[in-house]
C-alpha cells in the first residue's frame, strides 16, 4: 500500500500542466491549487511526505540583465487548532521551455524552512535566466510522531520578481 | 483488493492527460513600460518629488482572469535577496506608490497599461529605497477533502512583482553591524546563525566568511559565503548550513564581511568575534527529529538542463513502481498471510528497509554509542528485527544508527540498517 501511494505521488506530478507566454517578466504558478499532499496512517514516529510545485518565469526581453527571484512563504500547517511544522523546500530545478539564451545560475543553499516572511527559494543572478523556464521546487512536510489526525491546511504563497 | 489496487494503478498513470485537458488558466505577466534594459523600475528623487510611470500587465494563458494590482514594501529575505512583505499594509518605500487601477480583468492574449506615482515624502532620508508593484491572480479553487488520517492541503497564491527602486539623492553611507551567532536547524541540517544588520542607506552585496574555532583555538571549518542583496536598514538572521556537525561545547565565530563600493560609499570589511555555545539538547533537537526521507541535495542548488530528460526519468519511476507494485501483488499471493503479518512488524536481514536516509553532509556530533548486548537466547538465530527509527544517533563516521531489537533472540544493538545488525550479531557470537 505504501508504494502504492508513492506511486501516486510521483504520477500526479506528471499531471501538471502549463500555458505559454511571452511577456519581458512573466511568472506563473502551473501546479494546479490546491495541492494535496499524499496522507499518512500515524504510526507514532515522524514521517515526511514532498511534493513539487511547478512554476513558469518568462524573461524573454533580450537586454534584460537584473535576473530574477522566485520567493515563497507558508503559514503554518493548521488542522482544528493543531499544527505540524513548518514546511521546508529542499530542491529547486529548471528546465528550459523556449527560447534560453542564458540559463539560470540559482545560488540558494537547500533546504530552507518557510516562514510567514517570504524568503528567496530559487533564482536566477544578474546577466542569467534569460528566456522561458519551468521552476520546480521541491516542499517537504513532515508529520511528526504526536501529530493529530486530520486534514491540515497551509497557504504557500509564491512570488516571481524582478528587481534590484 | 487487488484488482482494485490495479485498478487504481492504471487510473493514476491516465491522470497527466485527463489533467491536461482540464486545465485552463490565465497566466498574467507584469513588465515595466519603457525600461527594458533592467526590467524594472529605477527612479531618482528628491524628497517631496514625484515620478511617474507605467506597467503593463497581459494575460498570455488560454483563460480569462481577473489579477489584483497593489504596492508592497521590499526587505533583505532570511538568505538574502530582495523579497516582498504582500501580506502586510507598506509602510516605506511601497506605501510611496500609488497606482491608477487596483485590479485588471483581461481576456487571454490581451494586455492593459497601468500607470502609478511615485512620490517620496517630505524629510525622506538619503539612500536607496525599493517598493514592488504585485499583481496577484486571484483565482482560488476549492479542494476536495481527504480521507486518509493525516494529509495536507497546500493553497497556493501566485504574484508577478517589478521592483521600484527610489534613489534619494545625498551622501551615500555603506555600513554593517555584525550581531550574535547561534546554532540551529532541524531533521539533521545543523546550522549556524550570524545576525547581521545592514546600517547604511545603500543596496549592496557583500562577500564574506565565517571561521568556527573551538574554544582552545583550534580551527574547526571556514564557511565562506556571497550575499544576494542586502537592503539597507534591515537585519537578518543569516544561515549558514555546516559542512561538519558541532558536538556540544563552546566556540568562537570570527565572522568577516566584505562590503563592496556602492553608491560613491568606499569598500570596506567588518569583523566580529563572537562566542556561541552548542548544549547537548541543541544537538539532539536537530539530530533526532524526523529524518528526510532522502538524501539532501547538497550544499548549492542542483539544476536540470532538459525538460524532455527530467520527464523521462520520472515516466521510468512511475513504470518501475507499477512493476513493483505488481511483483509485489505476486509475492505476497505465493507467500500466504503468515509471512505477510510478520513483514508488516519487523525487518528481516534478506529484505533491508530503506531507513530514513542521513543527512550527508553533517557528521558526528557525539560519538557513536556502544552497543548494549544482552544474553542471546541461541547461537544460530534467524533474526527478526524490530527498529526504532525514533531514537536514532549520528555516529562519529557520520552514519546514523539506530536500536535494533532481534524479536527471536533478544539481541539489543545499535545499527545503520538489519544487514548491519546481522553482521554485527554474527560478530559478537
Amino acid at each position: 500500500m505504501r508504494g502504492l501511494r508513492l506511486l501516486v505521488v510521483v504520477v500526479c506530478a506528471l499531471a501538471v500542466v502549463s500555458g505559454a507566454t511571452a511577456a519581458t517578466f512573466s511568472y506563473s504558478v502551473t501546479t494546479t491549487s490546491p495541492v494535496t499532499v499524499t496522507g499518512v496512517t500515524l504510526t507514532g514516529v515522524d514521517q515526511s511526505q514532498t511534493f513539487a510545485v511547478v512554476s513558469r518565469v518568462a524573461y524573454t526581453n533580450g537586454g534584460n540583465t537584473a535576473g530574477w527571484k522566485v520567493q515563497a512563504s507558508a503559514t503554518v500547517p493548521t488542522s482544528s487548532g493543531h499544527t505540524i511544522p513548518d514546511l521546508d523546500v529542499t530542491a529547486g530545478n529548471f528546465a528550459c521551455v523556449t527560447g534560453c539564451t542564458t540559463n539560470p545560475t540559482n545560488s540558494i543553499t537547500y533546504p530552507l524552512t518557510l516562514g510567514t516572511t517570504a524568503q528567496t527559494i530559487y533564482n536566477a543572478a544578474v546577466n542569467t535566466g534569460r528566456g522561458t523556464f519551468n521552476v520546480t521546487n521541491t516542499f517537504e512536510m513532515t508529520y511528526t510522531a504526536n501529530a493529530f489526525p486530520g486534514t491540515y491546511s497551509s497557504t504557500v504563497t509564491l512570488t516571481g520578481s524582478t528587481g534590484p | 483488493m487487488r484488482r482494485r489496487l490495479l485498478a487504481a494503478a492504471l487510473l493514476v498513470l491516465a491522470l497527466p492527460s485527463l489533467a491536461q485537458a482540464a486545465t485552463k488558466q490565465p497566466v498574467f505577466g507584469l513588465r515595466a513600460a519603457g525600461n527594458p534594459k533592467l526590467g524594472y523600475f529605477v527612479y531618482s528623487a528628491a524628497p517631496g518629488a514625484a515620478r511617474n510611470g507605467a506597467v503593463i500587465v497581459s494575460n498570455s494563458g488560454n483563460a480569462a482572469g481577473t489579477v489584483k494590482l497593489f504596492a508592497a514594501d521590499a526587505t533583505t529575505g532570511r538568505t538574502t535577496g530582495t523579497v516582498y512583505l504582500t501580506d502586510a499594509r507598506p509602510k516605506s518605500a511601497g506605501a510611496w506608490v500609488t497606482l491608477a487601477s487596483k485590479s485588471v480583468s483581461l481576456r487571454p492574449g490581451t494586455s492593459k497599461r497601468v500607470t502609478f506615482t511615485v512620490r517620496v515624502p517630505t524629510g525622506q532620508k538619503t539612500g536607496q529605497w525599493v517598493a514592488g508593484i504585485v499583481a496577484e491572480a486571484s483565482s482560488r479553487v476549492a479542494g476536495k477533502k481527504s480521507s486518509q488520517k493525516a494529509s495536507v492541503q497546500i493553497k497556493i497564491r501566485n504574484q508577478t512583482i517589478v521592483g521600484v527602486q527610489t534613489n534619494v539623492p545625498g551622501t551615500a553611507v555603506s555600513t554593517f553591524e555584525i550581531g550574535k551567532v547561534t546554532s540551529g536547524g532541524q531533521r539533521g541540517f545543523q546550522q549556524l546563525i550570524t545576525h547581521i544588520a545592514n546600517t547604511g542607506n545603500q543596496l549592496v552585496h557583500p562577500t564574506g566568511r565565517v571561521t568556527v574555532l573551538k574554544s582552545n583555538g583550534d580551527l574547526v571549518q571556514t564557511l565562506p559565503f556571497a550575499m544576494d542583496t542586502f537592503l539597507p536598514q534591515t537585519a537578518i538572521d543569516f544561515p549558514l548550513l555546516l559542512k561538519k556537525a558541532l558536538p556540544p561545547g563552546d566556540y568562537k565565530a570570527n565572522v568577516t564581511l566584505s562590503v563592496p563600493a556602492a553608491g560613491g560609499a568606499a569598500a570596506h570589511t567588518v569583523t566580529a568575534s563572537p562566542t556561541f555555545s552548542i548544549s547537548k539538547q541543541d544537538v539532539q533537537q536537530i539530530f533526532t527529529s524526523a529524518q528526510p526521507q532522502a538524501p539532501p541535495p547538497g550544499v548549492t542548488a542542483s539544476s536540470s538542463r532538459s525538460s524532455s530528460t527530467t520527464w523521462i526519468v520520472i515516466a521510468a519511476v512511475a513504470a518501475v513502481l507499477v512493476l513493483a507494485a505488481l511483483a509485489w501483488l505476486l509475492l505476497r499471493r505465493r507467500r500466504g498471510p503468515a509471512d505477510e503479518r510478520r513483514e508488516t512488524t519487523f525487518e528481516r536481514p534478506t529484505a533491508p528497509p530503506a531507513p530514513a536516509a542521513p543527512p550527508a553532509a553533517p557528521s558526528a556530533p557525539e560519538a557513536p554509542p556502544e552497543a548494549t548486548e544482552p544474553e542471546p537466547v541461541a547461537g544460530d538465530c534467524e533474526h527478526l528485527w524490530e527498529v526504532d527509527y525514533d531514537r536514532g544517533q549520528l555516529g562519529a563516521d557520520g552514519v546514523w544508527r539506530f536500536p535494533h531489537r532481534c524479536r527471536t533472540c533478544g539481541r539489543e544493538l545499535m545499527a545503520s540498517d538489519v544487514a548491519d545488525a546481522t553482521a554485527q550479531s554474527a560478530v559478537r557470537l
